[in-house]
């Protein structure tokens, strides 16, 4: 029988999707369901004096108005509890603290739509503004005013890694490297806004229909604000239309399930586009101040880094976000003398959360721009001078632990390298070849670009090319107990006719549950069709963690072939059917040292390594992505076809982050809740090549040898778009988005100079 | 409240914010900016045997544009293409597929702002009653660069802009015609987009006949391949005889508070050879006046590229 491992099988939901079939949460509808309207605060900082709801209550068709007062227990959070799930008067005394525009203040349940918006408009709300902080930088000033009023320095978290001796290094180093980098916000832009509905069992359960990441976490923290015990709670997951790391932290969970117990009545509602740009987390704004140093060999001998990312109102995952790019910031790289302070501060902004890559694309940023300047400062190839710092098996990461074994960022730099037109030569250093455009002759604009004549392109275009690599954990990290549930029940006679596989990862688009099928016929021996998957709410089995972290294939691969191992041996057992259930537990992971950052922080990595060629548009500064290279060791592609969709997938986001993609406050307001002014790349706007490359070498942990990839191909984007950029003009680009009007205030600034 | 109208004369005696294609007022509408009440106009599309939904050529060569005409229409008819070219392009660079398909060539000329600030419910600028522009202080690198003083969001209309450079003329039910000049005036009154009052229909776009071998282009400076508001748009008519110049028209958008032609460019090009050399002097020219904001300044360069090309094209 072929193996369905490494087979490009259709995805289990194609024909349904692609025919229109599919159910996502706003395509449902239940008998007798109610509208719900999430009123939004408005206004980003303030005090609740007052909520009047009467007029809104009496208002035609309206069955309740929810506040603050309704709910049990008024706060959630992924991470701490520290969001009112309504703000307002009625509850804990913070809930009246209003410290984003898009804290919800009531819940408005109607007949109908339209009766719940006309409704909630009537809402009378009495504010005691605060004063409003949109720069962490004026966050921490000793006098800004507090967001949350145990935190007094605004400061969220803070680490720190402690590595070696600064000072001493820095004199040793030849040449020295200093800069500033600038990150910026990321709307997820997935294609379904939030949705969702709740209703009240015949069993007297809430069932909560929604689009998630990971239900038995929703079911935790709805059943947390109810009061409930979290056995009272359903959450299913119907088709997902996109996540990104947007759904990890909740937004209508938790009232879609108060508002159906509080009526006893079917609940829906759907978020439209600017309801979802306003009302969800974003990626994390960081700002990193970097001085690198190294010898003229080519050796990094010091890397100091002061890191502040703008965590918003909440918590969400900043911790997490910036444990990551605590390591990120240092890059791929066995650098021996290393000094980072990370801090993730409050403001009144959009929070920062969850968005592929969770730090790794903010802090490679930094990272490998530095590594960039590092080879123009000693005038060596930037490949030759990766290689010789990157970490490599039995290397020590920055947290002084060994790293996973199984390192490849060597193998797929140097695979990015070959294909960008790099050469090792016979005394085995590497270097572009001759033919190709000089990263060595960068130090001014191409001037043959120049032309003003009425030529053929009658645009002045310069040319460049450029490489980054990236290292990502793979699973939860820093001490988080991480696991994963799959049930596996064999059902024939003589022989197994039917397999039934439970896996609860949520299936956000990137194609988990085919190769959950894939993993399990393979481990069953059984063709594809004979496997039914049961995939859709908490009651199947236990938890299979979060569709995140680049995890899911990793955790639940290893579950799938234990349950499926145990029930082959009940099989043989003659237990009929063959029942299994399996919890997989990685190796333990250990969170860093307050004083030194010393830790084992995470379960394994994946690498990635992408080279980019630009075209810089010299009169506009519009910068055009004519080919990308990414090379990304998978381990084992389980899917072929849905590993390259990864990856460019990945290309168009990192693409549209990079040069496109511009989320913009003021004020602590949203000005970009349309995606007719917050622009997402069109297809015309991804790099004209995208070539996705595999790696299949095996990760020693990996089920079948696979390494989590999806959030990989996010990360090298940036930098190596920016290096092409410096390359092609000699201008080094160190805030993003490299929007037109930023690439042509600095080729003005150039060309002033 | 909707109130659904079927005879233009009605519109004078109902109150409300007239709806032909809905994607600009609906938008409005469902962000909070626009409260209503609503008049829809799109059942005038049978009013005189549909003449308010088609695109017809009067026996003088002239062509008129019902206002109810979709842009697609626009885009695609054979006289405008073949007529009118530089029109039936800028109609085919603006917006995406859906939405031309929905949106009126009335609803086009008579879009409100799309400022950031006037678009979201908390900021009340002159455009909603208020006295100051938010743009102004606060983040404005899709601004004017010929500003002029009040409301320094430029004016959202392609096809106005186009119109522009067509000389055509605008008629408005019950009073007959007016340059198209007349519906946007010169700008400094920030308060409005177009100087129609609320109780006026507009119902036709009256093109000229068309001029006899002109050579036409329309460029578009975006910071994605398409459907995206311009960062400068400009629109060229040239006729050339003889390796001379002898007729031009330049509209030119993002720029300004209402579209704008290019007099000024316009006069630097008749009359001189058509040459690279003719083109660039003349470029240059449109930067004249120009007084951009503290973020705007690259709209100045790109106002002169982005004509060039066009220029260039034209000639082509």
């Amino acid at each position: 029988m072929m193996r369905a491992v490494g087979s490009t099988l259709s995805r289990v939901d194609v024909v349904d999707k692609v025919a229109g079939v599919a159910q996502y949460p706003g395509d449902i509808d239940l008998p007798g369901q109610l509208w719900m309207k999430v009123v939004f605060a408005g206004i980003p900082h303030a005090q609740i004096n007052a909520l009047n709801v009467d007029r809104a209550r009496a208002a035609p068709g309206v069955v309740a108005v929810l506040t603050a007062a309704d709910v049990p227990v008024n706060e959630y959070g992924l991470i701490i509890p520290d969001q009112p799930v309504l703000c307002g008067p009625g509850s804990t005394p913070t809930a009246a603290h209003v410290r984003w525009e898009a804290d919800q203040i009531a819940l408005v349940v109607a007949a109908t739509k339209a009766q719940a918006e006309a409704a909630a408009q009537l809402i009378e709300v009495d504010y005691t503004p605060l004063p409003v902080i949109t720069d962490p930088l004026a966050a921490l000033a000793p006098d800004a005013p507090r967001i949350h009023a145990n935190l007094p320095d605004n400061v969220l978290y803070s680490y720190r890694i402690r590595r070696g001796h600064m000072e001493s290094a820095f004199a040793q180093a030849d040449v020295i490297v200093e800069s500033e980098y600038r990150t910026h916000a990321q709307e997820h832009a997935y294609l379904q806004p939030e949705a969702g509905l709740a209703f009240v069992r015949d069993d007297g359960r809430i069932e909560v229909i929604i689009a998630g990441q990971w239900m038995h976490e929703d079911r935790q923290q709805i059943a947390h604000a109810l009061g409930l015990p979290e056995e009272q709670i359903v959450v299913r997951y119907p088709a997902i239309g996109g996540a990104f790391g947007g759904r990890e932290d909740m937004s209508l969970q938790i009232v879609l399930a108060l508002a159906a117990w509080k009526t006893g009545r079917p609940i829906k509602t759907i978020w439209s586009r600017e309801e979802s740009i306003v009302g969800h987390h974003k990626r994390h704004p960081f700002i990193f101040k970097a001085k690198w140093g190294a010898t003229k060999a080519g050796k990094v001998v010091a890397a100091q880094m002061d890191v502040i990312s703008d965590a918003g109102g909440y918590m969400y995952t900043s911790n997490k976000v910036l444990g990551n790019a605590l390591v990120a910031c240092l890059g791929p790289y066995d650098i021996p003398n290393v000094h980072v302070d990370a801090r993730t501060v409050l403001t009144n902004n959009c929070p920062g959360g969850a968005f592929r890559g969770f730090g790794g694309p903010q802090g490679h940023f930094a990272a490998e721009m530095q590594m960039t300047k590092l080879a123009a400062a000693l005038g060596m190839d930037p490949v030759e001078l990766r290689l010789q710092n990157v970490l490599r098996d039995g290397a020590l990461l920055p947290t002084q632990s060994v790293v996973p074994p199984g390192c490849t960022a060597a193998e797929t730099l140097e695979e990015a390298a070959r294909r960008g037109g790099w050469m090792q030569s016979a005394d085995g250093r590497w270097q572009r070849a001759a033919h190709a455009p000089s990263i060595q002759s960068a130090a001014g604009p191409q001037a043959s670009a120049r032309q003003t004549s009425l030529d053929a392109s009658r645009r002045r275009i310069a040319t460049g090319v450029g490489i980054a690599v990236c290292y990502k954990n793979v699973g939860f990290s820093l001490g988080f107990p991480e696991h994963c549930y799959a049930k596996v029940e064999l059902y024939g006679e003589a022989e197994i006719e039917k397999a039934v596989v439970s896996c609860l990862g949520a299936d956000v688009g990137q194609g988990a549950h085919t190769a959950f099928l894939q993993i399990a016929a393979d481990a069953l021996n059984l063709p594809p069709e004979r496997i039914e998957l049961q995939v859709e709410h908490t009651d199947i089995t236990g938890s299979s963690g979060s569709a995140s972290a680049s995890r899911l294939t990793f955790m639940a691969g290893h579950a799938i072939q234990g349950a499926a191992a145990g029930a082959l041996q009940e099989w043989q057992h003659e237990e009929r059917p063959a029942r299994c259930e399996f919890v997989f537990h990685p190796r333990p992971t250990t969170m860093y040292d307050p004083e030194t950052g010393v830790a084992d922080p995470s379960v394994t990595y994946g690498y990635c390594a992408q080279y980019a060629e630009v075209a810089v548009d010299l009169d506009t500064g519009h910068v055009e992505v004519t080919r990308l290279v990414s090379v990304n060791d998978v381990g084992k592609a389980i899917n072929p076809q849905l590993v390259e969709g990864q990856i460019e997938g990945a290309a168009a986001q990192a693409i549209g982050w990079t040069l496109l993609e511009n989320f913009i406050q003021k004020d602590g307001r949203t000005l970009t809740p349309h995606l007719s002014n917050y622009l997402i790349p069109g297809v015309l706007d991804i790099a004209d090549v995208i070539e996705p490359v595999i790696l299949e070498i095996p990760d020693p942990q990996g089920p079948l040898g696979l390494r989590g990839m999806a959030e990989m191909p996010m990360i090298p984007t940036a930098p190596a778009i920016a290096a092409a950029i410096h390359n092609a003009t000699g201008i080094w680009i160190d805030q993003l988005p490299i929007v037109p009007e930023r690439m042509w205030t600095a080729l003005q600034a150039q060309n002033g100079a | 409240m909707l109130t659904i109208i079927t005879k233009p004369e009605e519109v004078q005696n109902t109150a409300g914010e007239i709806r032909a294609g809905g994607t600009d007022l609906h938008d409005r509408y469902h962000l909070g900016v626009s409260a209503g009440p609503i008049v829809d106009i799109y059942k005038l599309k049978s009013f005189n045997d549909g003449e308010l939904g088609a695109i017809t050529q009067a026996a003088d060569d002239s062509t008129h544009i019902g206002a109810l005409a979709t842009i697609d229409q626009v885009a695609r008819d054979p006289i405008v293409t073949q007529h009118y070219a530089g029109l039936a392009k800028a109609a085919a660079g603006l917006a995406t597929p859906q939405i031309r398909s929905a949106a009126s060539m009335g609803g086009a000329l008579l879009q409100r702002t799309r400022c950031w600030f006037f678009r979201h419910p908390h900021y009340v600028c002159y455009k909603k009653g208020g006295d100051g522009c938010f743009a102004r202080a606060r983040h404005n690198p899709n601004g004017v660069i010929f500003d002029a003083g009040g409301c320094v969001y430029p004016h959202p209309s392609t096809l106005g802009m186009a119109l522009l450079a067509y000389e055509a003329e605008v008629e408005v039910y019950g009073q007959g015609r007016r340059p198209i000049v007349a519906l946007y005036g010169d700008g400094s009154d920030p308060t409005r987009d177009h100087l129609l009052a609320p109780n006026e229909l507009l119902t036709y776009v009256h093109l000229p006949p068309p001029v006899a071998n002109e050579r036409t282009a329309y460029f578009r400076a975006i910071g994605r391949f398409e459907a995206e508001w311009p960062i400068v748009e400009c629109m060229v008519r040239l006729v050339v005889e003889e390796g001379a110049i002898t007729f031009a028209r330049v509209g030119a958008g993002g720029v300004a508070a209402v579209p704008l032609r290019l007099a000024n460019v316009e006069a630097e090009l008749v009359g001189q050879p058509a040459t690279q050399a003719t083109i660039e002097r003349a470029s240059t020219v449109a930067a004249a006046g120009a007084n951009p904001l503290p973020h705007t300044a690259p709209k100045v360069d790109f106002l002169v590229g982005a004509l060039l090309h066009t220029l260039e094209q034209a000639l082509d």
